[in-house]
C-alpha cells in the first residue's frame, strides 16, 4: 500500500521552498502549476507528493520525460515508492515489453508517446479520461526546435480531451515562467534558492592548448578536498580524449556521452555514484534528468554545435550543468568552473542566471502543419474556423508569434497532405492518405513532402531508378531522421572513398540539383551522406559494433539509426502506394515501391539484398537466414536450387521445414522474385576529390579548405579573434610576421586560424588557390561542400 | 431531516439527485465521450432499457445505474399493448420485426445490468380516451406487483411507476403501491406534460402524499428551470438528457443566447460537461473551466 | 403376529379425466414439448397446481415442489430448465446419485433433437459426475460444454473450486435439485446447501427448483429461497393402504417376510419390494423366497457392481423378477414400479429407529399408475418404535421439518464442522484471499447460516494447523498453502491430504539423506490411504493366522513391502511401531497393541489390493484368504482408492514442501533438487497403481497410455484384449514389442486393438 507522505519525506528533510509550496496546496488546488526550481532542489519530490496525492483518490497520473534512460529509472524507484499501484513505463523503446494502459495507475512515457496516444485518442479512450494529473518535466523543453511543438500540441490535445486533467510544469531554466503559467490558465512559483548555493569562477586561458593542463588542475583541487567533478565538453570525441588524459595523468576519470549504450552508461553512472570514478568527462547528455550532484562542475567548452555552426552556450544549457553541483551535506557551496579564453568577456553574464524565454515551436510553419493535420485526422477539428479556435489557444497565439493558420491550411491543401469537402452544405477538413501516413507515423509533412516528390520523379522517369543508398540518402535527408551522424573532416576521404563504390543515381546529379532535391546542403548534405551510408554498411554487416567502428561512430548511434531508418522506410512505402503509378509495370521492373519494401525490410534485419530474398519465404526469419548464408545458401535461388539434408546439417532445420522451404522457393524463384531481382547495376556516383596544384608547397589544401570555413572578427591592433573552429583562436599579425595561439601553429605549422587571416587580408595568389580548390569537376566535391563554397 | 439517500450496489445515491441520461450504440457518438466523465460530475447515471441492450462490460459505467423498463415505446407508431395472463405486455415493431416486451424479459434483464430498475409501465399521453388510460393504469400497476413479486437479485431496488392522467388518478395509481414492500415511486409520462407545471406539481404533491416518506423519481424532466420546484414539491431525483441536447447545439445554460460556432467534439464534450455540473452543483477544475470559457469568448454570438 | 391398518393415504380430488394439457393454458410449445415427453397422459394434480395455478412457466421466482414419489415432479422440473434453455442459458440438473445421473440423461438424450427442434435451438446432454466409469472424467476437469447438464452436487462444487470455472456460472439460468429433502442428510446435505447458496449469492442467481419428497414445514426454506413458490401436494396419486405388522415375541422376521409375500404373489400382477438393514441379509433373504416360493427374487444393493445392479432392475422393470430385496440405503432413488412395499427393519443397531418421515417416504414406492399400493412396516417387540406409536404417526402422515445439515451437532469427526467448505471458498477466491468477514458474511448466506458462522475461525484455525492455509497478516486475509490449494482443487478430503502431508514432513525431518523417500513403494500410498480412510471394507477379523499370512507374503513378494510396513509396523506387538505412523497421520492415539493389529488389517487389504492390480481374480484370492465377497465389495473400494490416489498424486511436488524443506529441514538447494526428484518418481508410482488397479492388470499402465495416444474420439482398446494377452502370460511391454501383427491376432485382439498397441509401441521407440 502506499506510505504516508510524512513517512516518505521523514528521511529526507524539506527545502523551505518544499514547505512553502506544500502549505499553499499548489500541488492540490485544481489549478495548472508551473514550479521553476534550481536542479537538486527536490522538483521530483514535489511531483511524487502531487502524483502520490491522485493516487490515493484513486485516479491516473502521468509523468512526462524526455529521456528514456531517466524513464526506466523513475519506473523502479516508484515501483517501490507506490507500491501496490500498477507503474507503467511507455517510452516506445522496443525492448521494453508491453505494458497496458489501463491497468497502470501511474504512466510514465516520453512526450512522444503520449502525442501518439492523443493522435488516436479513441482507441485510448478507456483510460485518458481517467487522468488527473500530468507532470511535464523539464518543460523547457518546449522550446526545443524538434520536440516543442509537438510537446505543445499534445498538451493542448490533452486538456482539450480531458477537461480534468491537471498539468504541473518542471524545469529550472525558464525565462518566461509567468507567460507559460498564463498560457496554461494556472499559478506559477519560482525560486533560486539552492540547498548548496553555486559559486561561479571563470578560469582563462591564453592558448587552447593550456586547457586540458587548467582542467587537471581544476579537476585535482576538487579531487584532492575530496570531491567529484563532471566536465562538460561538446563532442564525444573530446569527451574520450580528456577522459583519457586525466586517466594518465592518474585521475579516476571516465566518460559518457549519447553513444554509449545503455548498459555501459549505466555502469558508468554508478561508477560515479559509488565514487569509483572521481571525474567524468560528459556531453550534453547529462545536461537533464539524471542525479548526480557532485562538488565541481567544469564547463569545458563554452560553446555548442547547433547542426551549422558553433554557437555560444545559451544561458539555460549553462545553468542545467552547473545545476549539479553542490552535494546536499557535503559541500558549503558547489563550485561551477567556466574555462574561457582571456579575452572573451561574455561569459561573466552565465553567472547573472537570466534565463532565455521559452518560445513556442508553433511559430514554425513545419511545426504548425504537422499539428493542423494532426487536428484533422484526428477527427478533433474539422473546418478553418475550428482550427482557428484551437491555435488561438495555443502558447504561440499567447506569444504572438503563431505562424498563419488559414496559410499553412491553403499550404497542406496545395501539398495534398488535405482536402476539402462538402458536408451538409458546409466545406470541411478531411487528411489525404497522406496526410495519415504523415500523422500515423509521427512525420512532419515536409517529410512526407520530400518523400512524395523524389518517389514521384522516381515514377514519372522510370529510367531514373533509385539505388538502395538513394533511398537511405533521400530518408536521411528528412527532418525527422535521428540521429543525422556528421562527419568529421579528416573522414572525408574515407567517406568519398565509400561512397566512390556505390552505385547511384543521385550521386551522379550535379551538386546543385542534389542540393535542390535533398534541401540540403554544405555539412548537412555530407551528414546525409554519411547517415546513409552507415545504415548502407548495417544492411551488410548486420552488426551493430563493426558498422560502429567501420565509420567511427558509436553502435548505440548505429541501433537507433537502424529504428528511425525502419520508420521512415515504412512511411515511404504507404506513399510510394499512395502516389503509385495507376498502370501497373512489366514484373520485372522493380517498382520504387517494391524496393523500398525490401529496404525497409533490410534495415530492420540487417541484410544484404541478396540474403533478404530468404526471408521472402514464409517461415525463415533474419537469424535463419544468416544461419543460411553461413552455410553458403545466400539467396532464395541457392534456396531453391539446395537439397533439403544441405539444410538439415544446420541447427534446429528439420527434413519436413527444409522441404517446404526448398519447395517454396522454387515457386516464388519461378515467379519472377529471383535473388538477382535488388541486384543493383547502376553506375556508381561521380564523387571526385580535387586535384592540387603542387605550387604552393607551404599552404596545405585541407587547412587552406578548413580556413575558409571560420570566421575572422575583425581586429583591434593588429589581433585577430577567429571563430567558427571548436575554440576561438587569435592571431597576431607583428612585423610581417603571423603568430596564432593554437596547437597546430606552436607545432610549427602554417594553422588554418592563419591562413583565414591572410585570405580576410584578401591576398591574391591564396585566392587564386581557392579558385582552383572550387572549379571541381563534374559530380561531387565532398571537400567543397565541407567548406561550403 | 436526515439526508435522505438510496442504497445500491454500487454505493449511495443521495437526494436530492439530477441523473443525467446517457445512451450506448452509435446514435449518438458525444455520449460516448461525456460518459467516462459522469462519474465526476453526477451521482448516478440514466440508461433507457433499449439503448442499455448495447452496453458492454468495456462500456459500462463507474456509478449507480439506473434503467428504465423501455416502456415509452408504447407511444410508438405500430406497437401493441396486449393483456397477457393479467399482465401488461408490449408488441414493438422496430425494423419489420416484432419484439415482445414482457415484464419478464424486462426484470431479468435489469437484474444483470441495473443498479435500480424501474418497472414496466406505459404512458398515458393527453389526448388518450379514459378507457384506454385506465386500461394502461391497471396494466402498469400489474405489471409493478409482478416484478416486485418476482426479482430475484436481492440488491436490486425496484422503483413502481405511476402513470396517471389527472392528479386523482396519479394518487390512486400510488396508493397501490404505498406499502407494496418498493423501494421507491416513479412518476412517468410527465414529459408531454411539462409545459403545464402546475399539473406536474400536482400529480408530485399528491404521490408524495401517498407513499410516505419513500423515494420519489419523476422521469424524463430534468429542465433546470423546473429542477428547484420538482425538489421542493417532494421530488428526490429527476433524469434527463437536456445537459447534452444543448450541448449538441453548442450552446450553455443559462446563456442560451450565445453560441459556438462549428462547435468541435471537444466543444460539445466541455459545454455538457458545464450543464451537467451546473445541473447537479458539481464544479469543473478551475484550468478547464477558465479555458472552456475563453472558448466561449471566442465564439461569436448568434 | 397382528396387522394393524394405518390407513389409506388417498387424493382428496382424483384428477378428474376431463382436465387435459390443453385445459392449463400453455403455450402451443409447452403442448409439445408435454406429449413429446408423455403423450396420452393426463395432467397429474401437482402438474395442474403448478402450470395452471401457480403459472411457474410465467414467474421467475424460485419453486419448491414437495409431493409424493410418482407424483409427477419431474415433468415440473424438466419444463422449467427448458424454459431456460430456450431464453439460450445453460440448465443444470442435479442429482444425487450417479446412477441416477446417468438415467436422466439417457431419457432426456432419447429426446435431444426433437426438443432441440421445439425449442428452436440445438440441445446438447452432457452427464459430468466425475466418474471415470460414466465419462471418463475426473472431479479436477474442466466444466463439461452442453447446454442441459446432469451432474453430482460434489461434481458442481468440485468445480467452484476452480476460480477459472466461474466465469462458466454466470451462464447457468436455472437448476433444478432432485431429491432435494437431502439438504438435511448428514452426509450430502452440506455440499448441496453450500451449493445453493452460492447461486442465492451470485449477482444474478440463476433459477432454483428444488423437487423434494413430502415435506412438513417449509417455512424455513421459503424465507432462504425467496422470492419462492411453494407446490405443495400431500395426498398420493395412486392412494396407498398403510399397514403395520406386529411381531409377537419369539416370531421370525424373514418367515414373517416370506408369509406376507406368500400371500401377495399369487396375484400375477404384484411385485414387491422388501427394505432390509443389512447388505447380508438383503442376500440371504432373496436366496430363501427364491428356495421357497419358487420366484424370482432378488437382492439389490450398494456392494453389487453397476453390471450387477443393472440387470436385476431390468429384471424387475421386465416383470421376470417379483420380489426385491433391498437395502434402505438404496430406497432413494428406487423408481421401480413395485405393487406392494415390505419394510422389515425400522430399527438399526448403533443407529436407532427411522424417523416416521422415512418409513413413510419408503413405503411411498408401492403403487403403480392408478393401481393402489400396499405398504407394510414390520415392529418387532424390542424395536425402537412402539406400534400404536407408529400407527399414529403413519395415520397422520407427518412429516419431517426440512433442516440445515449444519444444524447437526455430531461429535466424532476428525475435522471441524463446515471447515470443507471454508476450505473450498478460499480455493474459489484464491487470487485475492479472503478475510473472515468475507467468509463469515458469505456462509451467513446459507440456509444454516448461524450454525455456520460460528464454526468459521474454527475451521482457519484447524487450516492453518495442519498448514493447508496461513494468514496474510498485511491484508488480513485468508489463502490456501500451496498444499491446500492442491488439496482442495483435487476434492481430496482434507484429513487425507493433511495426514499424509504429515507424515511426509516427519520423514523428511527425521531423514536428511531422504533414503526413506528413495525407497518408497506404490503399495505405502496405499496403505497409508487404507489407514486414512474411513471406508475401508472389512474383509477378516485378526488373527494370529491372518499376521502369519501377511509376513509370509511380505517374504515372498520383498520388493513389494511397502516402506513404512517394513520399517514401522511390521513385528507382534512389542516391536511393532504402527502407533507412530498413526500418530504422523493425525489418528487417534490408540494402545500399541490395537495399533499394531490395525496396521496388520491394513497391510492384508493392501496386500489384497496389490494381488488385484497384479491381475489375481477375486475368486483366487477370496479362496486363498478366506475372503466374502470381495466380488461385491471390491469395485466401490477400488473406485474409492481411484479417486484418492489421483488426488494424492496432486500433492506430491515439491512446492507442496518447500516451505517445510526450507524452513523446517533448513534444506539446501542441492537437497530440494533431490527431494524434486523422488517426488517425481512417487507422483509416477501412483499413475503406474491407478492404471493397474484401474484395469486390475499388470498391463494396466500400458493399456492407460494406449489408450491416451490412440486417437481421439475413436473407439479404444479394451480391458478384454488385455486379459488376452495376461493369459497368453505377456505382462509388460517388452515381450509385447516382440509380437508381430499376425501373432497378436491369432491371440484374439482385434485388428484396430492390434494397430493401436503397435503405434503405441511404434511411439515408445522413438
Amino acid at each position: 500500500m502506499i506510505s504516508n507522505p510524512a513517512k516518505a519525506s521523514a528521511n529526507k528533510a524539506r527545502s523551505s521552498d518544499q514547505q512553502t509550496i506544500l502549505d499553499s496546496g499548489l500541488l492540490t488546488i485544481g489549478f495548472n502549476c508551473v514550479l521553476q526550481m534550481p536542479t537538486g532542489s527536490g522538483k521530483t519530490w514535489l511531483a511524487e507528493q502531487a502524483i502520490e496525492n491522485v493516487l490515493l483518490r484513486n485516479q491516473r497520473a502521468i509523468y512526462l520525460t524526455p529521456l528514456r534512460a531517466l524513464a526506466s529509472e523513475l519506473g523502479e524507484r516508484w515501483h517501490q515508492r507506490f507500491a501496490g499501484r500498477t507503474v507503467g513505463i511507455f517510452t516506445g523503446d522496443y525492448k521494453a515489453q508491453a505494458m497496458s494502459y489501463q491497468r497502470s495507475q501511474l504512466l510514465i512515457m516520453t512526450p512522444e508517446k503520449l502525442d501518439a496516444c492523443t493522435r488516436s485518442w479513441r482507441s485510448h479512450w478507456h483510460w485518458l479520461p481517467d487522468v488527473d494529473l500530468i507532470v511535464v518535466d523539464e518543460l523547457h523543453l518546449l522550446g526545443d526546435p524538434h520536440r516543442g511543438a509537438r510537446l505543445e500540441g499534445t498538451l493542448m490535445r490533452l486538456i482539450r480531451l480531458n477537461p480534468f486533467v491537471r498539468i504541473l510544469g518542471l524545469s529550472a531554466t525558464l525565462g518566461n515562467r509567468q507567460e507559460l503559467a498564463d498560457w496554461l490558465n494556472g499559478v506559477e512559483y519560482g525560486s533560486s534558492r539552492r540547498p548548496i548555493p553555486l559559486s561561479w569562477q571563470v578560469v582563462r586561458y591564453k592558448r587552447a592548448q593550456e586547457k586540458p593542463e587548467l582542467l587537471l588542475r581544476e579537476a585535482q583541487r576538487a579531487v584532492e578536498a575530496g570531491g567529484q567533478t563532471l566536465v562538460f565538453v561538446q563532442s564525444r570525441r573530446r569527451a574520450e580524449e580528456l577522459a583519457n588524459a586525466l586517466k594518465d595523468s592518474g585521475l579516476r576519470a571516465a566518460h559518457h556521452h549519447a553513444g554509449l549504450d545503455h548498459t555501459v552508461r549505466k555502469q558508468v553512472e554508478s561508477a560515479f555514484r559509488s565514487g569509483e570514478v572521481s571525474v567524468l568527462v560528459a556531453t550534453a547528455t547529462l545536461e537533464m534528468g539524471l542525479n548526480l550532484p557532485v562538488r565541481q562542475v567544469i564547463l569545458y567548452d563554452l560553446q555548442t554545435f547547433d547542426g551549422v555552426d558553433f554557437v555560444p552556450l545559451p544561458v539555460n544549457s549553462v545553468w542545467q550543468r552547473a545545476g549539479r553541483a553542490g552535494r546536499p551535506g557535503l559541500d558549503s557551496s558547489g563550485e561551477v568552473v567556466l574555462i574561457a579564453p582571456k579575452w572573451d568577456g561574455q561569459v561573466e553574464h552565465y553567472a547573472k542566471g537570466q534565463f532565455e524565454a521559452i518560445r513556442s515551436g508553433l511559430s514554425q510553419v513545419n511545426g504548425l502543419a504537422e499539428q493542423i493535420i494532426t487536428e484533422v485526422a484526428s477527427g478533433l477539428c474539422r473546418t478553418q474556423t475550428q482550427l482557428e479556435h484551437v491555435f488561438a489557444q495555443s502558447l504561440a497565439a499567447k506569444q504572438h508569434r503563431l505562424a498563419s493558420v488559414s496559410e499553412t491550411i491553403g499550404a497542406m491543401l496545395q501539398a495534398e497532405m488535405l482536402q476539402e469537402t462538402e458536408f451538409e452544405g458546409q466545406p470541411r477538413l478531411r487528411a489525404t492518405r497522406l496526410g495519415y501516413v504523415a500523422v500515423r507515423h509521427m512525420l512532419s509533412p515536409q517529410t512526407v513532402l520530400l518523400f512524395k516528390q523524389i518517389l514521384e520523379t522516381a515514377f514519372l522517369e522510370t529510367y531514373c531508378e533509385l539505388s538502395f543508398l538513394d533511398l537511405l540518402m533521400v530518408a536521411a535527408s528528412s527532418a525527422d531522421c535521428q540521429p543525422l551522424i556528421p562527419v568529421d573532416f579528416e573522414a572525408l576521404e574515407d567517406l568519398n572513398q565509400g561512397l566512390a563504390q556505390e552505385p547511384s543515381t543521385l550521386l551522379g546529379l550535379s551538386c546543385g540539383e542534389l542540393v535542390d532535391l535533398l534541401q540540403a546542403d554544405g555539412k548537412r548534405l555530407l551528414a546525409i551522406f554519411h547517415t546513409a551510408l552507415i545504415a548502407r554498411t548495417w544492411t551488410r554487416v548486420g552488426a551493430t559494433f563493426q558498422v560502429a567502428d567501420e565509420h567511427g561512430c558509436y553502435a548505440f548511434e548505429v541501433e537507433r539509426l537502424r529504428e528511425s531508418m525502419e520508420r521512415l522506410l515504412m512511411a515511404m512505402v504507404e506513399i510510394a502506394t499512395a502516389v503509385a503509378h495507376p498502370d501497373s509495370p512489366e514484373p520485372d521492373w522493380v517498382t520504387p515501391r517494391e524496393k523500398v519494401k525490401i529496404l525497409a525490410h533490410m534495415v530492420s534485419k540487417g541484410l544484404d539484398e541478396q540474403t533478404v530474398t530468404l526471408t521472402l519465404v514464409p517461415g525463415i526469419g533474419a537469424k535463419m537466414a544468416r544461419q543460411l548464408q553461413q552455410a553458403n545458401i545466400a539467396d532464395i535461388e541457392d534456396l531453391a536450387l539446395a537439397a533439403p539434408n544441405q539444410l538439415t546439417d544446420l541447427p534446429g532445420i528439420a527434413q519436413k521445414r527444409a522441404g517446404q522451404w526448398v519447395e517454396a522457393a522454387e515457386e516464388m524463384v519461378d515467379c519472377h522474385s529471383s535473388a538477382y531481382r535488388y541486384r543493383e547495376s547502376l553506375p556508381v556516383g561521380k564523387v571526385t576529390g580535387t586535384r592540387w596544384s603542387p605550387d604552393m608547397a607551404d599552404v596545405d589544401p585541407y587547412r587552406l579548405r578548413r580556413a575558409l570555413s571560420l570566421k575572422v572578427q575583425g581586429q583591434d591592433g593588429g589581433v585577430y579573434r577567429i571563430t567558427g573552429g571548436l575554440d576561438p583562436h587569435r592571431v597576431k599579425l607583428g612585423t610581417g610576421q603571423f603568430s596564432c595561439d593554437c596547437p597546430d601553429f606552436s607545432k610549427g605549422h602554417l594553422c588554418k586560424h592563419i591562413l583565414a587571416v591572410r585570405l580576410f587580408r584578401g591576398e591574391r595568389n591564396l585566392e587564386e588557390l581557392v579558385a582552383a580548390l572550387s572549379e571541381s569537376g563534374s559530380g561531387l566535391d565532398l571537400f567543397q561542400l565541407w567548406i561550403g563554397a | 431531516m436526515a439526508q435522505r439517500s438510496l442504497k445500491t450496489r454500487r454505493g449511495e445515491l443521495s437526494f436530492p439527485a439530477y441523473v443525467p441520461v446517457t445512451t450506448f450504440g452509435k446514435k449518438y457518438p458525444l455520449d460516448d465521450l461525456i460518459r467516462p466523465y459522469l462519474h465526476r460530475l453526477a451521482p448516478a447515471a440514466m440508461v433507457s432499457y433499449y439503448y442499455a441492450q448495447e452496453m458492454s462490460p468495456e462500456t459500462s459505467l463507474r456509478l449507480p445505474t439506473l434503467v428504465d423498463s423501455g416502456g415509452f415505446a408504447a407511444l410508438f407508431e405500430g406497437s401493441r399493448l396486449r393483456q397477457q395472463k393479467g399482465l401488461g405486455v408490449l408488441e414493438i415493431n422496430r425494423d419489420d420485426r416484432t419484439e415482445q416486451l414482457h415484464p419478464k424479459t424486462v426484470l431479468e434483464f435489469q437484474e444483470e445490468i441495473a443498479d435500480v430498475a424501474f418497472t414496466l409501465d406505459f404512458p398515458i399521453p393527453p389526448e388518450l380516451d379514459t378507457k384506454e388510460a385506465k386500461r394502461r393504469q391497471r396494466l402498469t400497476i400489474a405489471n409493478a406487483h409482478w416484478a416486485l413479486d418476482n426479482r430475484r437479485r436481492r440488491d436490486l431496488p425496484l422503483y413502481a411507476c405511476v402513470q396517471a392522467w389527472d392528479v386523482e388518478s396519479a394518487r390512486s395509481c400510488a396508493k397501490q403501491y404505498a406499502n407494496g414492500g418498493f423501494e421507491g415511486i416513479a412518476i412517468g409520462g410527465l414529459v408531454p406534460r411539462a409545459r403545464n407545471l402546475e399539473l406536474v406539481l400536482g400529480i408530485v404533491r399528491a404521490v408524495r402524499e401517498e407513499i410516505g416518506d419513500l423515494p420519489l423519481h419523476v422521469l424524463g424532466l430534468g429542465h433546470p428551470n423546473s429542477l428547484t420546484q420538482l425538489f421542493e414539491a417532494g421530488v428526490d431525483s429527476v433524469d434527463s438528457s437536456s445537459y447534452v441536447r444543448y450541448a449538441a447545439s453548442g450552446k450553455l445554460w443559462g446563456q442560451s443566447h450565445q453560441r459556438i460556432e462549428e462547435p468541435t467534439p471537444t466543444d460539445r464534450l466541455h459545454l455538457a460537461l458545464c450543464n451537467l455540473a451546473t445541473a447537479t452543483g458539481k464544479t469543473l477544475p478551475l484550468s478547464s473551466s477558465q479555458m472552456l470559457f475563453s472558448t466561449l469568448r471566442m465564439s461569436g454570438t448568434s | 403376529m397382528r396387522k394393524i391398518d394405518c390407513g389409506i393415504s388417498e387424493t382428496v380430488d382424483q384428477a378428474s379425466p376431463t382436465v387435459s394439457w390443453e385445459n392449463l393454458r400453455l403455450d402451443k410449445l409447452w403442448l409439445r414439448v408435454i406429449s413429446l415427453m408423455q403423450s396420452g397422459t393426463h395432467p397429474r394434480p401437482v402438474q395442474t397446481l403448478a402450470l395452471k395455478d401457480r403459472k411457474i412457466l410465467d414467474n421467475r421466482k424460485h419453486l419448491i415442489v414437495s409431493a409424493p414419489t410418482n407424483s409427477g415432479k419431474s415433468l415440473i422440473g424438466w419444463l422449467t430448465l427448458f424454459q431456460i434453455l430456450k431464453s439460450g442459458k445453460r440448465a443444470i440438473l442435479l442429482e444425487p446419485l450417479r446412477a441416477l445421473a446417468r438415467e436422466k440423461t439417457d431419457e432426456i438424450e432419447s429426446i435431444a433433437k426433437d426438443l432441440g427442434e421445439i425449442l428452436g435451438k440445438p440441445i446438447k446432454v452432457k452427464i459430468s459426475t466425475g466418474d471415470y466409469r460414466i465419462e471418463d472424467e475426473l472431479m479436477g476437469d474442466p466444466p463439461p460444454g452442453g447446454e442441459l447438464i446432469v451432474a453430482t452436487p460434489e461434481r458442481l462444487e468440485a468445480l467452484l473450486r476452480n476460480p477459472m470455472n466461474l466465469p462458466w456460472f454466470e451462464t447457468i439460468g436455472a437448476v433444478c435439485v432432485d431429491e432435494a429433502h437431502l439438504l438435511g442428510s448428514q452426509r450430502r446435505g452440506a455440499t448441496l446447501e453450500y451449493l445453493l447458496t452460492t447461486f442465492l449469492t451470485m449477482v444474478t442467481p440463476p433459477r432454483l427448483v428444488l423437487l423434494s419428497a413430502t415435506l412438513g414445514g417449509t417455512e424455513a426454506l421459503e424465507q432462504w429461497l425467496s422470492p419462492c413458490d411453494v407446490i405443495r401436494v400431500t395426498e398420493r396419486q395412486p392412494p396407498l393402504e398403510k399397514w403395520i405388522i406386529a411381531l409377537e415375541d419369539g416370531e421370525e422376521a424373514n418367515q414373517v417376510a416370506i408369509a406376507t409375500a406368500k400371500d401377495i404373489l399369487p396375484d400375477p400382477t404384484a411385485q414387491l419390494l422388501i427394505f432390509v438393514y443389512q447388505t447380508k441379509s438383503a442376500q440371504s433373504l432373496a436366496k430363501q423366497i427364491s428356495e421357497e416360493l419358487g420366484v424370482d427374487g432378488r437382492a439389490y444393493h450398494a456392494q453389487m457392481s453397476q453390471q450387477q445392479r443393472e440387470s436385476v432392475r431390468q429384471g424387475f422393470l421386465s416383470g421376470d423378477c417379483r420380489v426385491m430385496v433391498t437395502t434402505t440405503a438404496l430406497a432413494l432413488g428406487m423408481n421401480l414400479p413395485a405393487s406392494h412395499v415390505v419394510i422389515r427393519d425400522n430399527t438399526f443397531p448403533g443407529v436407532g429407529r427411522l424417523g416416521a418421515g422415512e418409513l413413510l417416504q419408503m413405503m411411498g414406492r408401492a403403487g403403480r399408475g392408478e393401481r393402489p399400493g400396499v405398504a407394510m412396516v414390520m415392529v418387532r417387540p424390542k424395536d425402537g418404535w412402539d406400534v400404536g406409536e407408529l400407527a399414529a404417526a403413519l395415520r397422520a402422515e407427518q412429516l419431517p421439518e426440512l433442516g440445515s445439515a449444519f444444524e447437526w451437532q455430531w461429535g466424532q469427526e476428525k475435522v471441524p464442522q463446515g471447515t470443507t467448505q471454508v476450505a473450498a471458498l478460499l480455493s474459489r477466491w484464491q487470487v485475492e484471499g479472503a478475510t473472515q468477514e468475507k467468509l463469515t458474511s458469505f456462509l451467513g448466506h446459507s440456509l444454516g447460516g448461524r450454525a455456520l458462522v460460528g464454526q468459521v475461525p474454527v475451521a482457519l484455525r484447524w487450516l492453518e494447523s495442519q498448514r493447508l492455509a496461513y494468514e496474510d497478516p498485511e491484508q488480513g486475509t485468508y489463502h490456501l498453502t500451496v498444499l491446500g490449494r492442491r488439496a482442495t482443487r483435487a476434492v481430496l478430503p482434507l484429513p487425507v491430504a493433511a495426514g499424509y502431508a504429515q507424515l511426509l514432513r516427519d520423514l523428511m525431518t527425521v531423514d536428511p539423506q531422504d533414503k526413506l523417500l528413495a525407497d518408497w513403494k506404490p503399495l505405502d500410498h496405499l496403505l497409508v490411504l487404507d489407514l486414512l480412510s474411513e471406508r475401508s471394507p472389512h474383509l477378516r477379523r485378526y488373527s494370529a493366522k491372518l499376521k502369519l499370512q501377511v509376513d509370509g507374503w511380505c517374504e515372498h513378494y520383498p520388493e513389494q513391502v511397502p516402506l513404512l510396513f517394513r520399517k514401522w509396523m511390521r513385528g507382534d506387538e512389542a516391536h511393532s511401531r504402527t502407533v507412530e505412523i498413526l500418530g504422523s497421520l493425525g489418528l487417534e492415539a490408540q494402545d500399541a497393541g490395537r495399533a499394531q493389529r490395525a496396521g496388520y488389517l491394513a497391510m492384508f487389504r493392501v496386500m489384497v489390493l496389490g494381488m488385484r492390480s497384479q491381475g489375481l481374480s477375486h475368486s483366487s484370492i477370496s479362496q486363498q484368504y478366506g475372503i466374502k465377497g470381495l466380488e461385491g465389495i471390491e469395485e466401490r473400494w477400488r473406485d474409492e482408492l481411484l479417486w484418492l490416489l489421483s488426488g494424492i498424486s496432486k500433492l506430491l511436488e515439491i512446492r507442496s514442501f518447500y516451505y517445510h524443506l526450507k524452513e523446517d529441514c533448513q534444506a539446501d538447494f542441492k537437497r530440494v533438487k533431490r527431494v524434486k526428484q523422488y517426488f517425481r518418481q512417487i507422483r509416477f508410482q501412483t499413475y503406474a497403481l491407478q492404471e493397474q488397479l484401474k484395469y486390475c492388470s499388470p498391463l494396466g499402465t500400458l493399456l492407460g497410455e494406449i489408450r491416451r495416444v490412440a486417437p481421439r474420439h475413436f473407439p479404444k482398446i479394451g480391458i478384454q484384449s488385455i486379459r488376452r494377452l495376461e493369459n497368453a502370460g505377456i505382462t509388460d511391454l517388452k515381450t509385447l514389442s516382440n509380437l508381430n501383427t499376425e501373432e497378436l491376432v491369432t491371440l484374439g485382439i482385434q485388428k484396430r486393438w492390434v494397430q493401436q498397441i503397435q503405434m503405441y509401441i511404434a511411439q515408445r521407440r522413438r
